[in-house]
């Protein structure tokens, strides 16, 4: 698959609410950010995977917006061994910190796309 | 080999950013007594919004030369971030020994205060469509990454600092007396814009901007630019000599990156370096934030990795303490102009090495170490200056 191929199939697995991730067949490399290629060894020979959409944060930094909402931004380590870089979205703010267990759930961010976000588990 | 300079900061500038240029530039000839036709060699940087707060299609090397009337042989285009200014004295540097430019103008600086007018009135909103639009991309994972909200660059700093207090037991009050250290230096600078009294319990209990980062933690958008020469000829300057240097790129973003967000590329860049640290008398270290000043000071190996807390509480970091950092007060005191902090603390180590740090100078200021830093800990350059005997 070209890039634009790969990038495309992210989006449809956004929306059937799948968390997707590549694998490298040549080099094992797991990785997350969309390309078609692997930047360990270069090999084409890639497969889009599907994750089980639960990790634990890396990192988290909780900010308030300019409408007062508060919003957090982190890192997450998915059990499958690839960081994603999103917001997570929480009721309870203290039960956001690094190394809690979260979950993948998605939200359309722009019409008629979702993307992916987490949430703690509780 | 440093022939003139010149800088000016304000906290918001109403002309446009060609007149400031064109001001430092003037001031550093004269001190260099060159006249623009004795300039072969210009090198700039430039992002969007924060030059005169217009969108650069291109060539701003041309752009800017171009009005100021000078026909270079050699250019170049730095676009290391906060580490751009550092970076740009050592190519300069490199051009002028390598004979393919005799005197080069190097120019940084815009309006900090335009990109806080983006990001604080809408701006990232709509930079985020824009960018879904794919009319301009900063990242081939653009669309990925600009669709949640962040503070970008707070946030990732802010990520740094948290996960350098979970991994370390870093305080928020160890942080707060880096910054306090800084103040106390700048109390004593004249050119400082931010001064006055400040304690730890007054930056643990300013605003938190972006947990766990507060308001004093943080540089402030500033209007500013700074032109220097460096080149072949004599100067009324010290003999200034790039004693050893180290400069490394992070691609990666960052969440795709092999080592801990706590590590900055300083680590790899000091490598480089064949100079003994405990002869450093001044070091001037990037600091847009912070958790910055203390994972560099880390990272460069004053102290391993995660002991920097307990290092800021037994040291003294100040311009009358064992281990002068930030002689001047560094970018949390000054203001950070556009293209980042980079031009405060090259400027400032431009200052104690000749001597004209007015209020602040450390004596015996022979070999100083200038550290950059750009981008989400993506570009780091180090330098020790000196004069070679």
């Amino acid at each position: 698959m070209n890039l634009n191929e790969i990038i495309q199939t992210y989006y449809e697995y956004f929306n059937k609410e799948k968390l997707p991730y590549i694998k490298c067949a040549n080099c094992g490399y797991v990785f997350y950010y969309p390309r078609g290629i692997c930047p360990k060894c270069l090999s084409k020979k890639l497969s889009i995977m599907e994750s089980k959409g639960e990790g634990e944060i890396y990192s988290e930094t909780k900010f308030v917006n300019e409408r007062g909402q508060v919003v957090i931004v982190g890192l997450i380590k998915l059990e499958e061994g690839f960081i994603v870089y999103a917001n997570i979205l929480t009721d309870r703010l203290e039960n956001v910190s690094i190394n809690r267990k979260v979950k993948v759930e998605f939200k359309e961010a722009i019409k008629g796309q979702k993307f992916p976000f987490f949430t703690t588990i509780s | 080999m440093l022939l003139g300079f010149s800088s000016k900061y304000e906290k918001v500038y109403q002309g446009s950013v060609l007149d400031l240029i064109a001001e430092t530039v003037g001031e550093s000839l004269d001190m260099a007594k060159l006249e623009p036709k004795d300039i072969d060699g210009v090198i700039t940087t430039w992002l969007p919004w924060i030059f005169d707060g217009t969108l650069a299609i291109g060539f701003p090397e041309n752009y800017i030369s171009e009005y100021l009337g000078i026909k270079p042989r050699f250019t170049d285009l730095v676009q290391y971030g906060g580490a751009s200014a550092v970076e740009m004295f050592y190519r300069a540097y490199k051009a002028v020994k390598s004979g393919e430019a005799d005197r080069v103008l190097c120019i940084v600086g815009g309006k900090g205060t335009l990109m806080k007018k983006q990001l604080r009135e809408g701006g990232v909103e709509k930079l985020s469509e824009v960018e879904l639009l794919n009319i301009l991309r900063n990242n081939p994972f653009d669309e990925f990454i600009r669709i949640y909200r962040d503070m970008d660059p707070i946030s990732f700093y802010a990520m740094v600092a948290a996960r350098h207090s979970k991994l370390y037991g870093t305080t928020d009050e160890q942080r707060a007396l880096l910054a306090v250290q800084q103040r106390y230096n700048a109390n004593s600078n004249e050119r400082a814009l931010f001064k006055g009294p400040l304690t730890v319990k007054d930056v643990t209990n300013s605003r938190v901007v972006s947990t766990p980062l507060r308001l004093l933690e943080i540089t402030y958008p500033i209007d500013g630019v700074l032109a220097f020469i460096v080149g072949k000829g004599t100067s009324q300057l010290r003999s200034m000599d790039i004693i050893s240097y180290g400069d490394v790129v992070w691609p990666e973003f960052f969440a795709e990156r092999d080592i801990d967000i706590v590590y900055t590329p300083t680590v790899e860049s000091v490598k480089k370096i064949d100079f003994n640290l405990n002869k450093i008398d001044a070091f001037e270290i990037y600091d847009a934030f912070t958790i910055m000043v203390l994972t560099e000071l880390e990272d460069l190996g004053l102290i391993e990795k995660g002991k920097i807390g307990k290092f800021v509480e037994e040291n003294d970091l100040t311009i009358k303490g064992n281990i002068p950092v930030n002689t001047g007060g560094g970018s949390l005191n000054m203001g950070q102009p556009a293209y980042m902090s980079g031009i405060i603390v090259l400027e400032e180590a431009f200052l104690q090495f000749n001597n004209m740090a007015k209020g602040n100078q450390v004596s015996g200021a022979d070999h100083i170490l200038v550290n950059g830093l750009g981008g989400w800990n993506t570009h780091a350059i180090t330098l020790v200056i000196g004069e070679k005997k």
